[in-house]
């Protein structure tokens, strides 16, 4: 510095790198957190598939695709029964388990003496990322069991 | 020299802040189009949501709703300014169609209740 009250331009410079690093990085932190969104909101769209498919198998009652009607028709009252299941359509049903999107991988059903029984599981593994859905049902049957229903639902 | 050092630096120094800023502009019409994409998408997984509950409660016709979204190749289709965003849905057989701010939907189903 030959004169007093002038700074040169590489003596200016330093500070405006290390304003630009700074802009850098913030800019770097807001990218990642829309990347973070959009990774939640994909979460979030699987966690409401699953429960509208898990919802869908215990409230219709569908012979075509049990897989989304699982629940019970009464002959005698002619009607379906929510929540009341019969998992042994699913024994010969050959639905692969894509719907609507997504896959589903197995449905379990877990009774209160804590046995679990898979009544249904998909004949590929998913790679991408798997949510449960558990919802309280009743099996139809000789006799009807309350049983915990496990509705896993993977990306496709 | 110091004139043209000054006048050197000072050329710089607006070089790079309009870069700055032009950068800046860039980075908020992406913003804002992201953003728009996301209210989409939102928008298209609450009207899958509405028709997938639809489905697993008898299904029929409803009208009332006041719904962003309309029914298009199967799928759900919802726009918010230039950004489009779809959803899927369990119910295959469904449509969505608005007039003057409503909604009206019509979903088909299984059975519930034999005649």
């Amino acid at each position: 510095m030959k004169n007093k009250g002038q700074i040169s331009f590489f003596e200016a410079m330093f500070p405006l790198i290390a304003v630009i690093i700074i802009l850098f990085f913030v800019l770097w932190s807001a990218s990642n957190f829309v990347t973070r969104s959009d990774r939640m909101q994909k979460e979030l769209s699987l966690q409401v598939k699953a429960i509208f498919i898990a919802d869908s198998m215990t409230k219709n009652h569908d012979q075509k695709n049990p897989l989304l009607g699982l629940a019970y028709k009464n002959k005698k009252y002619k009607r379906v029964e929510n929540n009341i299941i019969e998992p042994e359509r699913l024994q010969n049903t050959s639905e692969s388990g894509e719907i609507a999107g997504v896959k589903i991988q197995s449905i379990r059903l877990k009774e209160s003496n804590g046995s679990e029984k898979i009544v249904f599981n998909s004949k590929t593994a998913s790679k991408g990322n798997c949510i449960t859905a558990e919802r309280f049902v009743q099996t139809e049957g000789a006799e009807r069991k309350k049983a915990l229903l496990l509705v896993m639902v993977c990306e496709k | 020299m110091k004139s043209i050092e000054s006048i050197i630096t000072f050329l710089a120094y607006t070089a790079i802040i309009a870069f700055a800023i032009g950068s800046l502009k860039q980075i908020n019409a992406a913003a804002e189009e992201k953003l728009d994409s996301f209210e989409a998408k939102t928008e298209a997984e609450k009207c899958a949501g509405i028709i997938d509950s639809f489905y697993s409660n008898t299904g029929g016709s409803f009208e009332g709703l006041s719904l962003k979204c309309h029914t298009k190749n199967n799928g759900i289709l919802s726009a918010k300014n230039n950004s489009t965003a779809n959803a899927k849905t369990i119910a295959e057989h469904k449509k969505i169609t608005s007039a003057n701010e409503k909604t009206f939907i019509e979903i088909e189903t299984t059975e519930h209740y034999e005649k």
